[in-house]
């Protein structure tokens, strides 16, 4: 085999690498086209399959974000995870914290710090009324008996915000085709003033 | 005509025909382009007609040619900030220090006018158990998520950390994945505001001082702020690693 030189494999190389990073520029502040799992937000997700549309450009980093948007953001509790949230409360507003999620029993060989979540869960939080503070979201996960968000770690910080979810597709792994996009979160029109209106801070709200 | 004295180095002008200076100049590098026009001049009539420099008369190709060409390179040019962008992004970058939260050990003069300039290191910035007690960060405020702040860590999770004066409990046991971290000056807005900080916010962490020259080196791992033990006791074990 012949063995070629630097110069041979330079350029291709370079190209290479300039096409990876630009596509991780395009993926980290433009948008990001994700799969979406688990138990969370059941209605609005599916467990498996869903593929979703992520909007950076005007979203990230918690950047005009509204009651009802849902959210990719990083869990606070671990690095190198994503948790996709509905928004729930925004800076200044005040919040009920629920009690938490109670699934029947423990599963066996559940790791120890599942176990509480399993048999309900409380912390200093539950039940009380907390002012969401500033740079802060409150978020919640909308299937509440699976879901482990603000209730839990509290309010999170805007900064941790990834994007926002705009459209989703389920595509489940028997389907040949994906279904058609459709909108998620306040992105839809319709549900765009039924809850922010009425509420008594809706003019405060940024 | 003959070779270039440097003989590593390609010819130059030979066969580059996107090249706005397309006339033959011979087996010679640009460097050496002018000691080789005053040897050659001397050795014949033939190399004369071969060689020119780039300083005399140059004879240029077509407008479009020469703009095809600036196009091409400064296209090659952007296509490299991408490349900047993740460098300065996950890998290095250098960071001026503002503001007075972190003096003495940054920013030591009290005007505002002496910033300090720092190597902040990036990489493995998220991993929360490459992190040692002391070590210097830059974070995302969490109260503003558009600024970033530089404090230095002092708990990690699952310690009980004693607080100061605006945090509403005196101890606070540090969640899972989250540090505890405070400005070496007095008047500094940290943990005891906001709470304790998950590793998300972090970006990097403040590796070296760069600029003043006297100060150059490692950023020292324990502050100027009056001594306290600030870890109580453990909370809880930590997470497996």
């Amino acid at each position: 085999m012949a063995s070629r030189g630097f110069r041979y494999y330079a350029g291709g190389a370079s190209k290479f690498i300039r096409t990876l990073a630009a596509v991780h520029l395009l993926h980290t502040y433009v948008l990001e086209f994700a799969i979406t799992g688990g138990l969370s937000m059941l209605p609005t997700l599916h467990t498996v399959g869903d593929h979703v549309f992520l909007d950076k450009y005007n979203h990230r980093l918690g950047r005009d974000i509204k009651v009802g948007d849902v959210v990719v953001l990083n869990k606070p509790t671990e690095e190198h995870t994503r948790i996709c949230k509905r928004v729930a409360g925004l800076p200044g507003d005040i919040i009920h914290c629920d009690a938490m999620p109670k699934a029947p029993m423990p599963v066996r060989g559940m790791p120890d710090d599942l176990v509480g979540l399993s048999t309900g869960m409380t912390n200093e939080r539950t039940g009380k009324y907390i002012k969401v503070p500033e740079g802060h979201i409150w978020i919640l996960g909308d299937n509440a008996m699976a879901s482990l968000d603000s209730r839990e770690y509290g309010p999170v910080p805007k900064a941790l915000v990834v994007g926002k979810v705009m459209w989703a597709a389920y595509w489940g792994p028997f389907d040949w085709f994906p279904s058609w996009p459709r909108q998620i979160g306040s992105n839809i029109e319709a549900t765009d003033l039924s809850l922010t209106e009425f509420l008594p801070s809706a003019h405060q709200r940024r | 005509m003959g070779a270039c004295l440097c003989e590593r180095q390609r010819p130059y002008g030979i066969n580059n025909s996107s090249s706005p200076f397309p006339h033959k100049l011979g087996l010679v590098c640009r460097r050496n382009l002018d000691l080789q026009l005053s040897l050659e001049t001397c050795s014949g009539r033939k190399a004369m007609t071969f060689i020119y420099s780039r300083f005399a008369s140059q004879r240029f190709r077509s407008t479009r040619a020469t703009l095809k060409y600036t196009a091409k390179t400064v296209l090659i040019g952007l296509s490299w900030v991408p490349v900047i962008a993740y460098v300065a992004n996950h890998v290095v970058w250098i960071g001026v220090i503002d503001g007075s939260s972190m003096t003495p050990t940054l920013n030591p003069e009290t005007n505002g006018l002496a910033k300090d300039v720092t190597l902040l290191w990036k990489f493995n910035a998220k991993n929360y158990n490459s992190y040692k007690r002391g070590e210097v960060i830059v974070l995302r405020n969490p109260r503003d998520p558009e600024s970033t702040v530089v404090k230095r860590i002092l708990a990690f999770e699952g310690e009980e950390v004693r607080t100061r004066f605006p945090y509403p409990e005196s101890t606070v046991i540090v969640p899972p994945r989250h540090f505890w971290v405070e400005g070496d000056n007095i008047h500094s807005i940290d943990s005891n505001t906001y709470g304790p900080i998950p590793v998300g916010l972090v970006t990097a962490r403040v590796q070296t001082i760069v600029f003043p020259m006297d100060r150059w080196g490692p950023v020292p791992p324990a502050g100027g702020r009056d001594p306290r033990s600030v870890v109580v006791g453990l909370g809880y074990s930590r997470y497996p690693k």
